[in-house]
């Protein structure tokens, strides 16, 4: 055997077969994760608009030309640089607000968009600026009898994504629910793998009554329907981040206690932890040094496999409303409030948030199926 | 033989292994003597119960075999009476086993090096890792193994070189007794003879007393001083390598030794004992070879024939030999 030491990195590409799917399943997988995951952690620069504020009209379409609707009273308004001159009122915190900012406009600003059509109607504004092109907005200001224009595009395109019902940015919602999601996920794998791990090398390797009353908890905690349990779970602890993670947590600790406990039990029996004890290792270094790192493969494999099912969980239950509470942004909890809207044609508030939690449990799931083909000692052989 | 020069003396022992169906007497009432210095054999076929024993000897029977009686007397101290604490500071110091598949018996994810300063630390806490490398590297040395391949992992060592690493591992804390357990069955015959050269060479070096176990005869026959023969679970006969190649007492004995082929002989056939190893659950009663025994009489279907001395060293349980003792000592008193 001529072969050197190898790096980790040189081993995969050694080992991966390159025309082999699960070659191109696991990179694939990865690319998709490593993605995400930098969305992730930089969702502060990247997401355009505040998650949680109403940054624009509300059901304003992907891609949408963003129209400034201008609506004349007395003042006759030719365009947004007319709009200057006269006094100009703005809905709080909305899109032209900040573009009036950067040009140096002045302007008053209303609540809402109600109390600055009154003021429109009194005469106190001599024109409204704002991201509204909602059908519904502009069939109340024509019940009010208010003339409306619209008035060129100064602020292009916006909402890459659309807004949903209150006018918040789709985009901005799902960068930043990325964190939530991935968050509570990874925190509630982590969570339960050093439950479960730890419970299962000492069951198998242990033996005795400790084994069979560990087994016999968790695998009546397995034959729960893992989602139930999870909603009992979190209906019980509340909402926030770790009361959410832990719920679901609680559910997926007899997977790793089974699959830890299953392997300890084949490898406590191979050769080389026998010889190790017949060379005087004590029980605790043959678990550390013997057992446990010819257990760690299996676990990678399935901790991977595990935070794509924790998403899809997190998903479920902040779907139901378990998960955290309404305005932070949620990829579970966009779905079930958009829904209500598709009928009405408003398509995108659910169908992005629902397209990520699809990407990224794809992403975990391809990666350690991926990962599991690659690591089997079985089809590396040949 | 004086007491001084027994290292391990066996008495009465019995591991059994509960089954659903019953218990299986791996080790049934077997009594044996091991001296310093000396290379015991222990022959017979598969499942007969001699790697058990030399587990049994280290108090290491796998799950859920137990020993459940007899007196294992290691340089006069009774391991059975030891605590699991006291056996796991013996093991690897005062005995230790080479085993039979070197492919698996050492860790896959530890190098090399480390297998050999574990085990030296786990019994000498205060030697540093740095000394104990030394140490590693000296044994390397010893075992044909350049030193740079301390830092392999198993896997990049071929089998040879493995199970000269479990040599070297049985070896490096200078144990008194070392137990192994067919050490070059999986092995080809070149490699095995250059092992079987190599524990004879620090059998040597070492002063080690060696317990072989091994159902091929000839590679007993080049190390062994003694052998002991088990059948079913049973010591058969013990006698020095060289008595009982030539005149083999008991018929198991003599059956085993005729169906070692012989390139020399003319005779072309293949010796093979009719009949099939015991049911270890329900032993046949009587003697326990008698189904396959070609000299069976109506006694050996009745009674357990004892296992007795009948001459200086030599030991046989066959009713075939009862009262030689008295004509053997006698003849000898005729010649003094």
């Amino acid at each position: 055997m001529t072969e050197g030491r190898v790096g980790p990195v040189r081993w995969f590409l050694n080992n991966a077969k390159w025309h082999g799917a699960e070659w191109w399943i696991t990179v694939l997988g990865g690319v998709l994760l490593v993605a995400i995951i930098l969305m992730t952690v930089s969702a502060d620069r990247l997401a355009p608009y505040d998650p949680v504020k109403f940054v624009g009209a509300p059901f304003t379409r992907p891609r949408a030309q963003q129209s400034v609707v201008v609506l004349e009273s007395d003042a006759t308004i030719g365009g947004l640089g007319d709009a200057a001159e006269a006094a100009v009122g703005v809905v709080t915190n909305s899109q032209a607000a900040r573009e009036l900012d950067e040009r140096g406009l002045a302007y008053e600003t209303f609540s809402s968009i109600r109390l600055a059509v009154g003021a429109l109607q009194q005469g106190e504004i001599g024109a409204l600026v704002t991201d509204a092109q909602d059908p519904k907005f502009r069939k109340q200001l024509q019940a009010q009898e208010v003339a409306t224009k619209i008035v060129g595009d100064p602020f292009g395109t916006v909402f890459v994504l659309g807004t949903d019902n209150y006018g918040r940015d789709v985009l901005s919602r799902i960068i930043h629910g990325s964190r939530t999601v991935l968050g509570i996920a990874i925190l509630a794998a982590v969570m339960s793998a050093s439950a479960g791990i730890p419970m299962g090398l000492l069951s198998g390797f242990l033996g005795g009554s400790l084994d069979k009353a560990l087994s016999l908890v968790m695998d009546s905690l397995y034959s729960f329907p893992g989602l139930i349990l999870a909603i009992a779970m979190a209906a019980l602890l509340g909402p926030g981040m770790l009361n959410v993670a832990v719920a679901i947590a609680v559910i997926y600790i007899p997977v790793y206690f089974r699959l830890v406990r299953g392997k300890v039990l084949s490898v406590k029996e191979s050769l080389y932890v026998e010889a190790a004890r017949s060379l005087g290792a004590k029980p605790f270094t043959t678990l550390w040094l013997y057992v446990f790192p010819n257990v760690i493969p299996s676990i990678v494999v399935i901790f991977s496999v595990n935070v794509a099912d924790s998403i899809l969980t997190e998903a479920g239950l902040s779907f139901l409303g378990l998960g955290l509470p309404p305005p932070a942004p949620d990829w579970g909890f966009d779905l079930s409030a958009g829904k209500r809207f598709v009928p009405s044609g408003y398509w995108w508030i659910i169908t992005y948030p629902g397209l990520m939690v699809a990407l990224l449990t794809l992403g975990f799931s391809m990666l350690g199926e991926g990962l599991s083909e690659i690591l089997n000692p079985r089809l590396t052989e040949n | 033989m004086s007491e001084a020069r027994k290292l391990l003396e066996i008495a009465d022992l019995q591991v059994q292994y509960p089954v659903r169906t019953g218990t299986i007497r791996g080790v049934d009432h077997v009594d044996l003597t091991v001296c310093r210095g000396e290379t015991l054999g222990l022959v017979g076929e598969s499942a007969c119960g001699k790697s058990t024993m030399g587990r049994a000897i280290m108090r290491l029977v796998s799950e859920p075999g137990k020993i459940v009686g007899g007196e294992i007397r290691f340089n006069s101290q009774d391991l059975m009476q030891k605590s699991e604490r006291e056996m796991t500071q013996i093991r690897g110091r005062d005995i230790s086993m080479i085993f039979q598949d070197p492919m698996t018996s050492l860790n896959p994810l530890q190098r090399v090096d480390e297998h050999l300063i574990e085990t030296i630390r786990t019994h000498e806490r205060d030697t540093n890792k740095r000394t104990a490398r030394e140490r590693a590297g000296e044994m390397f040395d010893r075992l044909g193994i350049q030193r740079e391949r301390l830092m392999d992992y198993p896997h990049q060592l071929s089998g040879g070189m493995r199970q000269r690493v479990m040599i070297g591992l049985a070896l490096i804390l200078n144990s008194q007794l070392v137990i192994a357990d067919e050490p070059t069955t999986s092995l080809d015959v070149i490699v095995e003879a250059q092992i079987l050269d190599l524990i004879k060479e620090l059998k040597d070096a070492y002063h080690m007393t060696l317990i072989l176990i091994s159902h091929n005869l000839g590679i007993v026959a080049e190390l062994a001083d003694r052998l002991a023969v088990m059948y079913a679970g049973k010591l058969v006969e013990v006698a020095p390598a060289l008595a009982l190649f030539d005149t083999p007492l008991h018929p198991y004995t003599q059956g085993l030794l005729s169906s070692v082929p012989n390139i020399r002989l003319d005779d072309q056939a293949l010796h093979t004992m009719d009949g099939a190893p015991p049911d270890l659950i329900h032993p046949p009663p009587g003697c326990r070879f008698h189904p396959r025994c070609p000299e069976a009489m109506e006694r050996c279907r009745r009674e357990d024939p004892p296992y007795r001395q009948v001459a200086d060293g030599r030991w046989v349980a066959c009713w075939l030999h009862e009262g030689v003792q008295e004509q053997m000592v006698r003849g000898r008193g005729d010649a003094l």
